[in-house]
């Protein structure tokens, strides 16, 4: 039998955050109403356990917006998975963001 | 004008923060971790929304981060104290440091913990007593099945190394036991206290040697476990240990009591390309 992934409270919301189209850290904390102390180390941890991988955008489409690179996160299979056993167990979580298109 | 320099401050010091963060953080992740920090931050002085102490509250969330960081990485990565004894060069140069360390301590005092007493033992004969009660407890070190696996320059050399290893590490034990036990007055207590510490000296003296690889003498790394207690009999149990120069595997019984504690598996040159050089 297969063991579902059981999440912390924060570690699920910061899965709902990323997957509603919040790929970067600020915009997670604002979505998810964290701070900074909560929100980075819980990616770090989450991508330990490749529920979540990261890359960096390209310099060249940073430069042309005239703003530094950032930083993307995505959910990988294994956090989806983990974000839809996190949303059985936390009823209200599927709610609480409202997907947004794209990154800022 | 005032307003500015408020902002000029909290600027600085949230860097200073990300700064002081950026030393805990794995070396090799620094660069990458720093990058990420530095432009969140360039974006949220963009945004100028919650006012400048915002950045800061920001800035500090670093430190958790860079800590979160240290912890989950593999401490191979990150722990320079462990390689400062790794090589058989830098674990001498170290430990003569603080021989002389404990030496340059032991002198400043009027000391005379060293001159026993006429009824306490002499200390070579406690240093003796305690290199062979740690020795008999793991002799494979200097005989057994491994020495034969190694050419007789490398046995050699690693006696060597152990002798030289072994006298500082008595040095050390014995000048750190003379400075603590100088309130004492009785010279008899004092005495027999030294046995103790040359014993503890003597045992990591055989148990790092254990740990090393024949040939370069570095310290093996990547430990392995092999089998589990209840199969030990049938398919073994032991600890499977890599020499990070490629020179062979350890291999280290798990198994209290088992005639061959510890064989030595020596690798070929197809193996070197694995393996990187100089590390």
């Amino acid at each position: 039998m297969e063991l579902a992934p059981k999440l912390s409270h924060t570690a699920a919301m910061i899965l709902q955050a990323i997957d509603a189209g919040n790929r970067y850290g600020l915009s997670i904390m604002e979505m998810a109403g964290l701070p900074s102390g909560t929100v980075y180390p819980a990616l770090r941890r989450l991508e330990r356990d490749r529920l979540v991988v990261s890359h960096w955008e390209t310099a060249k489409a940073a430069e042309k917006e005239g703003r530094p690179a950032r930083k993307f996160y995505r959910l990988t299979t294994a956090g989806q998975e983990a974000l839809a056993a996190s949303r059985r167990r936390y009823p209200h979580l599927a709610g609480l963001f409202v997907r947004t298109e794209a990154t800022r | 004008m005032r307003q500015r320099a408020v902002r000029i401050a909290f600027v600085w010091l949230s860097w200073l923060v990300l700064s002081l963060a950026s030393t805990i953080v794995p070396r090799g992740l620094r660069a990458e971790w720093l990058a990420e920090w530095r432009g969140e931050l360039a974006y949220l002085r963009a945004g100028n929304d919650g006012g400048s102490s915002r950045v800061l509250t920001f800035a500090w969330g670093s430190l958790p981060d860079a800590v979160t960081l240290w912890r989950i990485q593999p401490k191979e990565d990150c722990c320079d104290w462990d390689q400062a004894f790794r090589s058989p060069l830098r674990c001498l140069g170290w430990m003569s440091g603080l021989a002389w360390v404990a030496l340059v301590a032991w002198g400043a005092g009027n000391d005379h913990a060293f001159s026993a007493s006429h009824d306490a033992l002499p200390h070579w004969i406690m240093v003796c007593l305690g290199f062979l009660a740690a020795f008999v407890r793991n002799p494979a070190i200097i005989a057994g099945p491994l020495s034969t696996a190694v050419h007789i320059r490398h046995r050699v050399v690693a006696l060597v190394f152990l002798f030289c290893k072994t006298v500082l590490a008595i040095g050390i034990a014995g000048l750190l036991t003379a400075i603590v036990l100088r309130p004492l007055s009785s010279g008899t207590v004092q005495a027999h206290a030294f046995l103790l510490p040359y014993l503890f000296a003597c045992r990591w003296s055989i148990l790092d040697q254990a740990k090393r690889c024949p040939i370069c003498l570095c310290q093996v790394g990547n430990p392995v476990q092999i089998g589990s207690r209840p199969t030990a009999l049938v398919d073994g149990y032991e600890m499977e240990y890599m020499c990070r120069r490629g020179h062979g595997l350890l291999y280290e019984s798990l198994f209290e009591g088992a005639f061959c504690s510890r064989r030595w598996t020596p690798l070929d040159q197809s193996w070197k390309d694995l393996f990187i050089k100089g590390s």
